[in-house]
């Protein structure tokens, strides 16, 4: 075998390797522990769980999978367990890995949901949730500013930000709506102009 | 009352609001729990909401308790498949393309490449 590009070679090798020995109940178990240990965003899990523990993907796969996951509708976390599990297992693969990531927090959740249900209304239960809603609070602001930082490339933007943030909150449109109308306006003002500039130009 | 029939539209539509993150879905979610199905009251979701995001796993398991609420353990698995079902059916279908297409166009290159000319 030629081994000339020696690291990149072998770490091929190891992925391939690992790869052929996967079972369902493998993909099934490591979502499970992912699930259940991943306070605060599945994705910095995933890949110590799938790249550098059981090395069933390589950096290069996993980037090209999570850019997948975020332009399509769903969940990171879920769409990752599915387009992973189906390149090492195929739709079983699949399957055993959404059911796996979700089981945990779904299972906390229905827990949790049943004792606000019987407790919620107890002095202590509500001041304790008025905590966790702050918490929450300043968890969506870190997302917003770490999604903003990323995708507001013009000053701009930040028009569309508040027009959507107007139409939803205060003129009660609907999202679905908001989203036609602010994306196409985007759109149209983020597509290149090279046209116009050249008919300037003459 | 039956919520269940309620339950998938409500879910399985709010599946494909989630461009971008569970919480794009969160306006239209209040809308339709709250003031459409009366499920919960508002400040019960911001509570659950808040809750789930503390949970580990898919930041969006606060749906498991809605379902619950408002259909018992069917409607909380009810509320799981049709709301992780669709983008589940349509992240495999489309991984799959991007498979076949990768595929392609290596093939292709690498016909490309060992034509002689």
């Amino acid at each position: 075998m030629n081994d000339a590009p020696a690291t990149i070679g072998s770490e091929k090798e190891v992925v391939r390797a690992a790869r052929s020995k996967v079972t369902v109940f493998d993909i099934f178990l490591q979502f499970l522990i992912i699930g259940a240990t991943s306070f605060g965003g599945v994705v910095p899990y995933l890949r110590e769980g799938l790249i550098t523990k059981n090395h069933w993907v390589d950096d290069k796969e996993f980037v090209e999978l999570l850019s997948i996951s975020q332009s399509l509708p769903g969940l990171n976390a879920t769409n990752m367990a599915v387009l992973l599990g189906d390149r090492l297992k195929g739709w079983l693969g699949a399957v055993a890995g959404i059911v796996g990531v979700c089981l945990p927090g779904a299972a906390i959740m229905f827990a949790v949901g049943i004792f606000y249900r019987i407790h919620g209304d107890h002095a202590i239960v509500t001041a304790l949730l008025k905590g966790v809603a702050a918490a929450a609070a300043g968890l969506l602001l870190a997302t917003v500013i770490q999604l903003g930082k990323k995708s507001l490339a013009h000053r701009f933007d930040l028009v569309f930000v508040l027009v959507t943030v107007l139409a939803v909150n205060r003129l009660h449109l609907g999202v679905p709506k908001t989203l036609v109308f602010v994306g196409l306006a985007a759109i149209l003002f983020h597509y290149p102009r090279q046209t116009a500039k050249e008919g300037a130009t003459k | 009352m039956n919520q269940i029939p309620a339950l998938i539209r409500v879910f399985a539509y709010l599946s494909i609001l989630t461009v971008g993150g569970g919480m794009a879905a969160f306006p239209e979610m209040e809308e339709l729990t709250v003031k459409v199905h009366h499920w919960l009251e508002f400040h019960q979701l911001i509570h659950l909401y808040s809750v789930g995001q503390l949970a580990p796993g898919p930041n969006m398991m606060m749906i498991v308790a809605i379902g619950d609420w408002a259909g018992g353990i069917l409607g909380a698995v009810v509320v799981l498949i049709a709301f992780f079902g669709p983008t589940a059916l349509l992240a495999l279908i489309i991984g799959r393309l991007w498979n076949r297409l990768h595929a392609q166009v290596r093939g292709r290159a690498v016909a490309q490449s060992s034509t002689p000319r």
